[in-house]
C-alpha cells in the first residue's frame, strides 16, 4: 500500500500540469464558445429592438389611418341617407311609371325610352340606362 | 502561476460566461414575444382598415347611384314625362307628376 502512494505522488512530481492543462485548455475552448453565442446573442437582440421600433412607429400610422377612416365614414354617413332617401323617391316614382306603363301609351313609351325594368329579386326597379 | 489555478480560473469564467448566456437567451425570448404580440396587433389592424375600406367602397356605390339617378337618369325622365303630358295633356301623368311634387309649366 505504501509502494502504491509512493508511486502516485512520485507521477504527480514527475508531470506537475496534470489533468489541469486539458481542463484549463477545454474550459478556455468552452469560454470562446459561449462568448461567440452570447455575441450573437446580442446582435439578435439589437436586430429584433430595431424591427419592435418599426412596428411600433407601423402600429401608430395603421392605429392613425384606421382614426381617419372612421372619421370619413362618420362624416359621409348623412351623405349617405340623403342618398338613400333620394334613390329611394327615383325608385318609387320609375315604379309608379311602370306600373302606369300597363294602362298609359306615353308612360310606355317613357318606359320603353329609358329601359325601365322591375328587378326580379326587389320591388325597386333597375337603374334605368340613359337612351 | 501554478497551472491548477489557471485551470480553475478559466473554468469559472467558462461558468459565468454560461450564466451570462443563460440570461442572454431568456431576454431575448421575451423580445421575441414581444414581436409576435405587435405583429399580431399590426395584422388586426390592417384586417379592421380593410373593413373600414369596404364600408367606404360600400358608401361610394350608394353615393354614385344615387348621384346618377339625380343627374342624369331621373331629370331626364321626368323632363320627358312632362312634355308628353303637356303635348297630350295627359291627365294620368300629370296626376303622377303631382303626387311627387313636380310642377309642370306649359
Amino acid at each position: 500500500m505504501e509502494d502504491y502512494t509512493d508511486d502516485v505522488v512520485s507521477e504527480e512530481q514527475a508531470s506537475p500540469t496534470g489533468i489541469h492543462l486539458p481542463i484549463a485548455l477545454i474550459a478556455g475552448a468552452l469560454s470562446l464558445f459561449i462568448f461567440a453565442q452570447i455575441s450573437n446573442l446580442g446582435q439578435n437582440a439589437s436586430s429584433m429592438k430595431w424591427q419592435s421600433e418599426n412596428l411600433a412607429r407601423q402600429l401608430i400610422s395603421l392605429n392613425e389611418g384606421s382614426k381617419n377612416l372612421e372619421n370619413l365614414l362618420g362624416q359621409r354617413e348623412s351623405l349617405v341617407q340623403q342618398s338613400l332617401q333620394l334613390q329611394e323617391r327615383y325608385t318609387a316614382l320609375l315604379s309608379d311609371i311602370i306600373d302606369l306603363s300597363q294602362t298609359d301609351a306615353d308612360a310606355k313609351s317613357v318606359v320603353e325610352k329609358y329601359k325601365i325594368a322591375k328587378q326580379q329579386n326587389a320591388n325597386a326597379p333597375a337603374a334605368p340606362a340613359n337612351p | 502561476m501554478n497551472i491548477s489555478v489557471i485551470a480553475n480560473a478559466t473554468g469559472g469564467f467558462a461558468f459565468l460566461l454560461s450564466i451570462w448566456f443563460l440570461f442572454g437567451s431568456w431576454s431575448n425570448q421575451s423580445l421575441q414575444r414581444n414581436l409576435q404580440r405587435q405583429q399580431d396587433e399590426i395584422q388586426l389592424t390592417q384586417v379592421n382598415i380593410q373593413n373600414q375600406q369596404q364600408k367606404i367602397q360600400a358608401q361610394q356605390q350608394q353615393i354614385d347611384a344615387a348621384a346618377q339617378l339625380a343627374n342624369q337618369v331621373g331629370p331626364a325622365v321626368i323632363r320627358d314625362l312632362q312634355t308628353l303630358q303637356i303635348q297630350n295633356k295627359n291627365s294620368k301623368i300629370a296626376a303622377l307628376l303631382k303626387k311627387y311634387g313636380i310642377e309642370t309649366k306649359p
